[in-house]
């Protein structure tokens, strides 16, 4: 011991202090005994005693043990500098989306309104983005407006990944703000079409956005829709924290929840254990997380969610098994209806502006602008009737020849007009009509094309000031009235269905991506209609190619083998060398077996022209099983009985992935060139192919009169000419036949 | 992971919340920690039975040892259990009496380079081969603890120093001597580990220095936080010079064990609490050393271990249900990880209303 008398006096000094355990409040004073600084106590009242340092030799023997973790440097003060994972999400931040979107060709924008929560302090606006290595930057820019007023304008200079720019957020206010960011964009050799293709700017809506100060994570219902939406758009999960097993029912709620938070798509709920184990460091719900507990075993636990900040980071919303649905109205709302294309009146005539369109404004060498509108659900022409739109548009000067303006249909181009010739000047309106059996019931969709070729085309664009083409919001569209008439459609199904209309299979039994299938569904198909009573909404049946037995295929004249081959994902097709093989085989087939494939052949002849007699008769797709053959797809849409045209079913295939095939529903219904007729398929590339037969006769929703007479029968003829003709062939030989019986039986008595 | 196979063992996990679980559940039915006892073998035990603190050079200790004995029995993992058994048997046994020495070295010669035990070591070892006499219906295990208790009480518990009559479990059978105290360690004390082994052996010593060393935690927690390590005097305690006095990687343990001893208002867990509360630590990081007199944070760590101790500390002071305690990460290290894994039992074991959140 090196300082004995140190040691001594220091001991007696603490003596009385140290051994007064029985301090009521362990305060204990040691400014009377020790000539120090004046020991001050903590807000616990805990004294702060400097530390005495007494040499006593350190045992050798005692176990001791390297704890920290800080390896050669012990100490890591604690700090409150903020995030230091840059690679993370930062809940603080208000994001623009979930996306990255594309701003592509000469000329582009997106608006995005921003939500700055009340409540947050702001620090700074942030872009993120990349741009193609096509694009000059010299003669481009990124430009950012706040409700109209330029904010910030650079050139755009990330060719080589994304790149975050840090604009001030001075200009903001709490609550929703306009933010509009516009690219202008030059190819650095090309101009045209393609050259357009090439050049592009991407905004990642999930990095772009306000960012807010640390530290504002304070529990309120703000802060966790912020962080349950950062928390979804980081890996598209939404934690649910359970040690109880959780109606299917409130999932589906709770899943259809997280759609209204305002990203790409709804969260996938993913279950978790309160002891589950992280995969290779990450974990899920590092934003934000849903905790259900079990009100039988907590019942402390208020009925009322709440919300809870947890050290770690996230922020927690707290429910109990008591938990209603509607006390969640206010933490997580449910998605309100979609907003669906405007309605057109048939038989008058809209202009574009009442269609939501504004004064269309071209600036790109392509671009393609859509109009939707969505017309009665029993509006039918099947005739050679016309729809017109008055076009009012004008064009640049000195466009290169060969500039083209589309106009199309649902997809069909129905007029092109050049653009060169009489530029810069107001073009008398210019009535372009097209066959109203191009349009369909609901929704539909004119769009306006431009295509500029380069001028030449392997040299940079020429500065043009202003739009290559204008189309006026005046330009009016007239699509001409039907009587109400409804074919068998499964676009009516499709628009009536709610996420109540999924039919969840019924046991755990089936595969386990079917039920996945049939929960995305219901949480993708938000309704389109508000008011829709529930004996108004379509059913939606869902089946796995193991349950196909339970289709009603039969309805369909369908057998389960060309469903099943359709649904599975075939063997690559046969090389020319394979071919060849079997060419030479077959060269040396026995007489016998020549002959019967020559019988085959003439079967097969036969049956085909039979089918195209039939086409002529009945227009329409050949029967489903001989539609269906060579076709693939992930899953197939059916309406067995055109009679209740509200009852679907929906078939999937074994490769089928959930999130596609709800998304492809979900949007189909809103698509023109969606599922349609009484079958469709779904391929792998999400494109429906439709099957429309000619089975069901339109039916005719209102009574038949002489003003609507011609029309009705408008529409019966051009839904089956041959039935149409022979009915009215029918009735010319009733007629004749009573005209000779009346002149035969009158002649006779005049000769008397 | 698929959405039926979450279901099952969130109902699994149901059921065994729905009792006041205790060790020595149904088999019947999987444990709540079966996945986390899954990834900790992996991470941590050799197939040969060596639990590796690869923070101390990869060695194994009769802590580790200890503690991954007391795990496989509690999951009710004969095989896992038994293979620790045999490597510490084989390896670590190797003093005269019954307990074990307190360290092993990979790649020493010799291995075990000091005799010397560690109490706690052997505490837990004992405790784990009092459970698994129980889990797996062989009591010839509770003779053997039997023996590792005897010896514990006749080589680790002293008298206190202040004449109080106190009993006191030392650290070791040797070292912990001073002329002017004894140097004890007070996260050595584990009460439920003490008491159970005191009703399973007879060994009375241990269930009344289980007693005692609480209430001298009661003395020190009146100070402040539980330090590392201190000096018990014939006039109270002191630091110890040349050992941390600050409550640190040691220290943390004590409120764990008070909590999962029934002593969730103990003040030492109270003051835990409360310096955990008032340190301003970024998110994420958990204070793992703290001044035990003003709080003040000296080192902070962001292994989910620390802040699942912190976690399981905040709710256990406080009447609301739900405690904020991380998913277990098998990416960190040995020490946090089994703290971690020990704080899940303890709340399972004995307040079931901090379920992790």
């Amino acid at each position: 011991m090196r300082y004995p008398v140190l040691a001594f006096i220091l001991s007696c000094a603490w003596s009385p202090t140290l051994a007064q355990v029985g301090a009521e409040n362990g305060q204990i004073d040691l400014s009377l005994l020790l000539n120090g600084p004046q020991i001050a106590s903590s807000d616990d009242g805990l004294p702060q005693i400097p530390s005495v340092e007494v040499a006593i030799q350190v045992p050798a023997a005692l176990p001791r043990y390297v704890r920290d973790d800080a390896g050669d440097n012990p100490t890591l003060p604690a700090t409150d500098a903020g995030d230091t994972k840059p690679n993370r999400p930062n809940f603080a931040m208000s994001a623009m989306g979930s996306e990255i979107h594309r701003l592509s060709g000469e000329y582009d924008e997106i608006a995005v309104d921003l939500d700055v929560p009340l409540g947050s302090a702001m620090n700074d606006l942030i872009i993120t983005y990349r741009n193609s290595i096509n694009i000059m930057a010299d003669n481009s820019t990124i430009t950012v407006l706040h409700e109209g007023v330029e904010i910030a304008k650079w050139q755009p200079n990330a060719p080589a990944g994304f790149q975050t720019v840090i604009l001030p957020a001075n200009t903001l206010t709490l609550g929703l703000n306009r933010i509009v960011i516009r690219a202008e964009q030059s190819h650095r050799i090309f101009c045209g079409p393609e050259a357009s293709f090439a050049i592009w700017t991407d905004i990642n809506l999930a990095r772009s956005g306000i960012d807010v100060a640390n530290g504002t994570g304070a529990p309120n219902i703000d802060n966790f829709r912020r962080a349950a939406r950062a928390q979804i758009v980081a890996d598209g999960t939404l934690p649910l924290v359970t040690a109880v097993v959780p109606a299917t029912r409130l999932m589906r709620d709770l899943e259809r929840r997280s759609a209204a938070l305002g990203t790409s798509g709804p969260a996938r709920l993913l279950l978790q254990s309160p002891y589950s184990v992280t995969s290779e460091g990450v974990t899920s719900g590092a934003q934000a997380r849903i905790v259900l507990l079990a009100a039988s075993d907590f019942p402390g636990v208020a009925k009322l969610p709440e919300v809870r900040h947890s050290p770690q980071g996230p922020l927690i919303l707290l429910m109990s098994t008591d938990t209603t649905a509607d006390m969640l109205d206010d933490l997580l709302p449910l998605p309100s209806a979609i907003v669906v294309p405007p309605d057109l009146t048939p038989g008058q005539v809209t202009t574009l502006n009442a269609l939501n369109v504004d004064d269309i404004a071209i600036r790109s060498r392509y671009r393609r602008v859509d109009v939707p509108f969505r017309l009665p659900d029993d509006w039918l022409v099947l005739t050679a009737q016309r729809a017109q739109l008055d076009l009012q548009y004008r064009y640049a000067e000195n466009l290169p020849e060969g500039s083209l303006f589309l106009i199309k249909v649902n997809g069909i181009t129905v007029r092109r007009l050049p653009l060169f010739g009489e530029g810069g000047v107001v073009l008398p309106e210019l009535p372009v009509r097209f066959s109203a059996r191009l349009l369909k019931p609901g929704f539909n969709n004119i769009s306006f094309e431009a295509i500029i070729p380069g001028d030449p085309s392997d040299m940079t664009c020429p500065n043009i000031e202003g739009p290559l083409l204008e189309v006026s919001g005046n330009t009016l569209v007239n699509v001409p009235a039907s009587p109400r008439m409804q074919l068998p459609r499964l676009s009516l199904g499709m628009q009536r269905l709610t996420p109540e209309s999924v039919d969840l299979v019924a046991n755990l039994d089936g595969p386990p991506h079917v039920e996945e299938i049939a929960t995305m569904l219901a949480v993708h198909l938000v309704a389109l209609d508000d008011e829709l009573p529930p004996q108004d909404m379509a059913r939606l049946t869902v089946r796995s190619l193991e349950r196909i037995n339970q289709v009603p295929l039969d309805m369909m004249s369908l057998d389960r083998s060309t469903v099943v081959r359709a649904l599975t994902p075939q063997k690559p097709e046969r090389t020319d060398q394979a071919l060849d093989v079997a060419v030479t085989e077959d060269r040396f087939a026995q007489p016998s077996q020549r002959a019967g494939r020559n019988s085959d052949e003439i079967r097969s002849g036969i049956t085909s022209s039979w089918l195209r007699v039939r086409a002529l008769a009945w227009p329409g797709d050949l029967p489903l099983a001989n539609w269906m053959v060579g076709r693939q797809g992930q899953a197939l849409l059916l309406m067995p009985d055109p009679t209740h045209p509200l009852n679907l079913w929906l078939i999937v295939g074994a490769s089928a992935d959930a999130g596609s095939v709800a998304r492809a529903l979900a949007a189909g219904r809103l698509d023109p060139l969606g599922p349609d007729g009484q079958a469709a398929l779904l391929t792998e590339d999400g494109v429906w192919e439709s099957w429309r037969p000619n089975a069901g006769a339109p039916s005719l929703n209102e009574p038949l009169t002489l003003a609507n007479a011609r029309a009705v029968a408008g529409n019966y003829a051009s839904w089956s000419p041959v039935w149409f003709v022979g009915l009215l062939a029918c009735f010319m030989s009733i007629s004749v036949l009573l005209g000779l019986n009346y002149v035969v039986s009158t002649r006779g008595s005049l000769k008397r | 992971m698929k959405r039926r196979s979450i279901i099952m063992a969130a109902m699994a996990a149901m059921t065994v919340s729905r009792a006041s679980v205790s060790f020595g559940q149904s088999p019947d039915l999987p444990h709540p920690l079966a996945a986390v006892w899954d990834a900790w073998k992996a991470a941590y035990m050799e197939p040969n039975g060596r639990v590796v603190d690869l923070m101390q050079g990869g060695a194994s200790h009769s802590e580790s040892q200890g503690y991954g004995l007391l795990l496989a029995a509690t999951m009710q993992d004969a095989d896992a259990f038994n293979t620790i058994d045999d490597w510490t048997i084989r390896h670590l046994r190797v003093r005269q009496d019954n307990l074990l020495a307190w360290r092993w070295l990979p790649q020493t010669t010799p291995a075990v380079p000091d005799n010397n035990n560690a109490s706690d070591g052997d505490l837990f070892y004992a405790w784990a081969l009092i459970r698994a006499a129980k889990a797996f219906d062989r009591p010839a295990l509770t003779e053997r603890a039997t023996a590792i208790a005897r010896d514990l009480s006749d080589t680790c518990i002293q008298n206190h120093p202040d004449g109080s009559g106190r009993l006191v479990l030392t650290p070791a059978a040797t070292g912990f001597q001073r002329d002017t105290g004894l140097i004890w360690n007070p996260s050595y004390l584990m009460p439920l580990a003490m008491e159970d082994v005191a009703d399973a052996t007879g060994t009375d010593r241990l269930r009344i220095a289980a007693r005692d060393g609480i209430s001298i935690l009661d003395d020190l927690a009146s100070l402040g936080l539980v330090p590392d390590w201190v000096e018990l005097r014939a006039e109270g305690s002191a630091p110890v010079a040349g050992m941390t006095d600050a409550n640190g990687y040691e220290a943390m343990r004590t409120p764990l064990f008070l909590i999962w001893s029934g002593m969730p208002q103990h003040l030492a867990v109270k003051q835990q609490a409360r310096a955990y509360g008032a340190a301003n630590t970024v998110a994420g990081s958990t204070p793992t050393v703290m001044d035990r007199l003003n709080g003040r944070v000296l080192e902070v760590s962001d292994n989910p271990g620390y802040s699942a101790v912190s976690g399981l500390v905040g709710c256990a002071v406080r009447a609301n249900a739900g405690s904020f305690m991380p998913s277990f990460d098998p990416s960190q290290p040995y020490y946090p990880a089994t703290l971690q894994f020990m704080t899940l039992l303890a709340q399972i074991e004995t307040l079931p209303r901090c379920v992790p959140l």
